[in-house]
């Protein structure tokens, strides 16, 4: 599961906060510089000493019990809870035809995305989880602090496989109303839809208590089109077919990929969704950075 | 053939066409909705289209092939008689008639000649028909053959009645195996030839060559000399006997003494001579025969000069015929019997040969050497052959100037056109498949 951290990504974004604007109860949740141990604070976790550790912070009383040294850590409670909402669906399972074997796919990309925000999250403190999309049962990690839920969320993240379709929202109730906490939801999926299912997902998130972000994944394959030749388009969603000259069909289709992006970009607007666009062949460490950034910026 | 072969090249876009109907990619694509369905030609249309333009291309590369290879192409033809223009299929036999032929041969023989070139399948598509004369100047004549046939005896250069009258026509040698060859040199080669002779050793004087071609084949139409003495042989030449009579004239001198008796001995020394060969004597007056009557009249005129009648004789001796007996040994020795025999009857002896020997039908045909030469008589031959070329109906080069380059022009005309009609179609499909806006543009649904 460690293999959804990137240790060169996070040592970039380690000092990067993760910005959940949200007011809620007269108060501003807002940036955590660090975690905040101490007295006062709610005890959290024992860990094991290690060199360099401040020794006050040694629950001695436990030494004299176990014989070993033990950091006690406390942490400020947070009200903040940051959702990952996976789309799973098969279409996230498009991969650029010029990538190479070892490059990721969309799910791959929201996986590491996922693993790299939830990590942030975690480190100052908010809680974290997680609840992947598709048509089998939805799965669900309950929102909770701390490292070792954290070690869970990335446990499940690595075990979520690509489903067939996006999941019907009735059966989705359940889980949404858990959803609905203070605090951040980050929609990862490639907004493909059939009838216009993860916006009405994304209305239903909608509530004065929640930040909604929409993380549109795109590939140069759509946004350029690079085919050539006869070409048989198959859906991964649907299975449908269509048989086409890929120069022929470039143009009109850029048009309608305009359009689409253009639409989605309007309805998400109009909900007032925060919309971002990432791309899954550039890389991640930019584009989060970028993302984090410029929340930091409007809040 | 080899530039044939580069036809084959036709074959490789073929080949890639054929082996290369791959059914196309499967791209596993996340948004098939967005992608057009009707607002692009099918692939069914696309492959028509390239099919067309295919055949297009083919037939340029092919005509380009053809333009760059007619050369070759020509000469390989040319080679391997595969022209297929009408004339060259069955290319019409020549026909040569000499003149010593016509002479000799009867009304019957003529009228056969006629017939089969009339009737004779292997005288189709005749044209024409080559008249050989003796005369070295104007030897050759070719003759529309229709005109050969209705007017065949009335050229007078060509006509001689029959029976030999006029030894000066038959003597006159010619080679008829030259003339032959000269003429069929620019023959097709499947041509036949068609050679009316006799077989008059006159007709066959000097060098024989072998006429046409290892394909040609050659019909020698001999007709037999009726009187013929014997078969030329050089070897027994000698002992041939010296036949035709000739006629010699005396020029009577003044009537003295000596005169007298030396007119007598030259009638006794021509006597002794008509042991040999018969000689008609004459003895003429100078002042009743003129000297042109004279040159007409005998073969031979005798004359001995003498002072009293200087300014007579000489004019008498200036005759081509005339036989200055002050040359020879005097006529009171026995070498002048000798010496007038052989001033008489040499010359004699040698047209005697050539008007009377005769060829066997296989010392014609088969071509042998004749070492029987004398230059002149050939060089003349030469000359008349090449100076009286007759124009050539039967010769045939594959295609005409005029027709080889009309043909040339043609196909780079049709290479031209063919380019422009490619150049067009091409891009009238590339408008049509890439430039077309899609139709469906403003109801497409986005999802």
């Amino acid at each position: 599961m460690q293999t959804l951290i990137q240790p060169a990504l996070l040592a970039q974004l380690k000092n990067l906060p993760l910005v959940a604007k949200t007011v809620a109860q007269g108060f501003l949740h807002g940036i955590h510089s660090s975690k905040q141990r101490g007295s006062g604070m709610e005890f959290n976790q024992y860990r094991a000493y290690e060199p360099g550790d401040p020794l006050q912070n040694i629950d001695w009383k436990l030494f004299a019990r176990s014989d070993r040294y033990y950091v006690r850590e406390a942490q400020r409670e947070s009200n903040i809870q940051v959702w990952f909402l996976i789309d799973a669906s098969a279409s996230m399972l498009h991969k650029s035809s010029v990538a190479n074997a070892s490059s990721w796919h969309k799910l791959d990309y929201a996986k590491h995305l996922a693993a790299t925000m939830s990590y942030l999250a975690q480190l100052q403190g908010d809680s974290v989880g997680l609840l992947s999309l598709h048509s089998k049962t939805p799965e669900l990690v309950r929102a909770m602090a701390g490292y070792q839920h954290w070690q869970r969320c990335v446990l499940h993240l690595s075990q979520i496989e690509a489903g067939s379709t996006f999941p019907n929202i009735e059966h989705l109730q359940s889980q949404l109303s858990r959803v609905r906490e203070h605090g951040l939801v980050i929609v990862l999926s490639d907004f493909y839809q059939q009838q216009q299912e993860i916006l009405e997902l994304m209305t239903q998130l909608q509530s004065p208590r929640t930040d909604l972000i929409a993380m549109q994944l795109g590939s140069n394959d759509e946004q350029f089109f690079p085919y050539k030749g006869r070409i048989h388009f198959e859906d991964r969603e649907t299975g449908e077919r269509r048989t086409l000259s890929g120069t022929a069909a470039k143009q009109s289709y850029l048009q309608q990929f305009e359009m689409f992006n253009n639409a989605l970009a309007r309805d998400l607007k109009a909900k007032g969704i925060v919309h971002e666009k990432l791309s899954i062949d550039e890389p991640m460490d930019e584009a989060l950075r970028r993302f984090l950034t410029a929340r930091i910026k409007k809040a | 053939m080899m530039p044939l072969l580069l036809l084959l090249v036709l074959a490789i876009p073929v080949a890639i066409h054929i082996f290369n109907r791959s059914e196309g990619k499967v791209i596993l694509f996340p948004s098939v909705a967005l992608l057009p369905k009707q607002s692009t030609p099918t692939e069914l249309q696309i492959k028509l289209y390239q099919k067309r333009l295919l055949l297009i291309r083919l037939l340029l590369f092919l005509l380009a092939t053809l333009i760059l290879i007619s050369p070759l192409l020509a000469d390989f033809l040319k080679q391997n008689d595969l022209v297929l223009s009408d004339s060259d299929k069955n290319p019409p036999p020549l026909i040569m008639v000499t003149q010593d032929w016509w002479a000799i041969s009867n009304e019957q023989q003529k009228q056969s000649l006629f017939t089969d070139i009339k009737s004779d399948a292997a005288f189709a598509d005749i044209q024409s028909v080559f008249l050989v004369s003796s005369e070295p100047i104007d030897r050759i004549r070719l003759i529309n053959v229709d005109d050969f046939i209705s007017n065949g005896s009335r050229y007078p250069w060509f006509t001689i009645s029959n029976g030999l009258q006029s030894d000066a026509i038959t003597l006159k040698p010619q080679n008829t195996w030259a003339i032959a060859q000269a003429i069929a040199a620019d023959l097709s080669e499947k041509a036949a030839i068609h050679i009316y002779t006799s077989n008059r050793l006159s007709q066959f004087y000097g060098k024989a060559v072998s006429v046409g071609t290892a394909n040609q084949v050659v019909h020698w139409n001999i007709a037999e000399l009726a009187n013929k003495v014997a078969n030329f042989d050089s070897d027994k030449a000698e002992a041939e006997p010296i036949a035709d009579g000739i006629s010699v004239a005396l020029l009577a001198q003044d009537t003295d003494v000596e005169a007298a008796s030396l007119n007598n001995m030259i009638i006794a020394a021509i006597d002794a001579l008509r042991l040999i060969a018969p000689i008609d004597l004459k003895i003429i007056e100078p002042n009743t025969y003129s000297p042109q009557a004279a040159a007409s009249d005998f073969d031979k005129v005798l004359l001995y000069p003498n002072d009293t009648a200087q300014t007579l004789t000489q004019v008498y001796s200036s005759l081509p015929n005339a036989v200055d007996l002050s040359g020879l040994p005097n006529p009171k020795e026995l070498s002048f019997v000798m010496a007038l025999g052989e001033a008489l009857l040499q010359e004699q002896e040698v047209q005697k040969k050539l008007r009377n020997g005769t060829l066997s039908q296989g010392q014609i045909e088969n071509r042998q050497t004749i070492s029987y030469t004398l230059p002149s008589y050939e060089q003349g031959i030469e000359q008349a052959t090449k100076s009286k070329h007759p124009a050539r109906p039967n010769t045939l080069s594959l295609l005409p100037e005029s027709k080889a380059n009309n043909w040339f022009i043609w196909l780079i005309s049709l290479a031209v056109l063919l380019f422009s009609i490619e150049r067009i179609y091409s891009e009238w499909i590339h408008r049509k498949i890439f430039n077309k806006p899609p139709a469906n543009n403003s109801k497409a649904e986005v999802r």
